[in-house]
């Protein structure tokens, strides 16, 4: 039980992680309206990017931007400065969502100039009922 | 890094994320979803990841809430949907149908836990990801690159075509949006 315990406090970053994860992922399927999916989706993307950014953490490391003449000189500790290269990773996932989120909304305007709602049942009926 | 900051914001994260998808206005959701941008970004300041914490202020924080708002003002304005909101009182009328996503997101969930249990203590500096190739960067950039900043020296020069191809996919983007708006003039 004791062993347990100190498991769950050593990694409570990772299962935070996982529960924002499980939320985004309800967003995504059970939420009708597509604006709250797209938020979902989000959600869903934040928590990818904050797991990567907590398996970089140090206990007791710096941010990672060094003193020029110590790091020519040799002086930087590995173990003194945070883990950079999950950080340039999720730069580009940051962006990449973005990008996905902005593609995502002008297709939702499409949708909505097509059939005149955003909301999914009443797309879905407007979509049979124009079948012949 | 610090335990208490970091269960303070992870605990508020948790409750804006369950406001977001929970309140009813889309407006008062995209507000929210903002406060929850901000929030992970002081997260990530916390945890010593400054770049990603200023990019995600001011690209998640900022320009997804303006596109958020933007398309909600252009597309629902004449519905009640923005302020009052309208999520699904009829949705799912087939009962069988109502707990599929909660089961499968909480199946999700309980698969990552389980993969989860193998993982290093967070904040161990001999974790795996903290030890191979990373200590390399943190030891050598700074004399094969000469900036004094570890993710500019590895973004714009390790890594230097990931970043160009990364413009490629905001072109591809832009052009997307602007080919999909484009047609309804037509």
């Amino acid at each position: 039980m004791d062993g347990w315990l100190a498991d769950l406090v050593a990694k409570y970053n990772y299962w935070i992680y996982v529960v924002l994860m499980m939320i985004g992922f309800y967003a995504m399927i059970r939420k009708n309206n597509l604006v709250k999916k797209l938020i979902g989706m989000n959600i869903f993307q934040t928590a990818i990017i904050l797991f990567f950014i907590s398996t970089g953490a140090k206990k007791g490391g710096g941010i990672p931007i060094v003193d020029k003449e110590q790091a020519l000189a040799g002086a930087v500790q590995a173990a003194d400065i945070v883990n950079p290269l999950p950080h340039v990773l999720m730069l580009t996932a940051i962006v990449v969502s973005v990008s996905v989120t902005g593609v995502a909304l002008a297709t939702m305007l499409k949708i909505y100039k097509e059939y005149g709602s955003i909301d999914e049942d009443q797309i879905l009926e407007r979509v049979k009922s124009d079948e012949p | 890094m610090i335990w208490q900051l970091d269960l303070f914001l992870l605990t508020l994260v948790v409750i804006c994320a369950l406001a977001t998808i929970s309140v009813r206005g889309l407006l008062s959701s995209t507000i929210i979803f903002a406060a929850y941008s901000f929030l992970m970004c002081l997260l990530w300041a916390e945890m010593g990841a400054v770049d990603v914490a200023f990019t995600e202020a001011v690209v998640g924080a900022g320009i997804s809430t303006i596109f958020f708002i933007a398309a909600l003002f252009r597309s629902t304005t004449r519905s009640g949907l923005l302020i009052r909101g309208v999520d699904d009182p009829h949705h799912f009328k087939d009962q069988g149908w109502k707990m599929l996503p909660l089961m499968l997101s909480v199946i999700t969930g309980v698969l990552l836990f389980y993969g989860m249990a193998d993982f290093p203590a967070w904040g161990d500096p001999q974790s795996p990801p903290n030890t191979h190739v990373s200590s390399y960067y943190i030891e050598n950039a700074v004399r094969e690159t000469h900036v004094p900043n570890l993710v500019t020296a590895i973004l714009g020069d390790y890594r230097g075509y990931d970043t160009m191809f990364e413009l490629v996919v905001i072109y591809c983007a832009g052009v997307s949006v602007v080919s999909i708006l484009k047609q309804e003039n037509l």
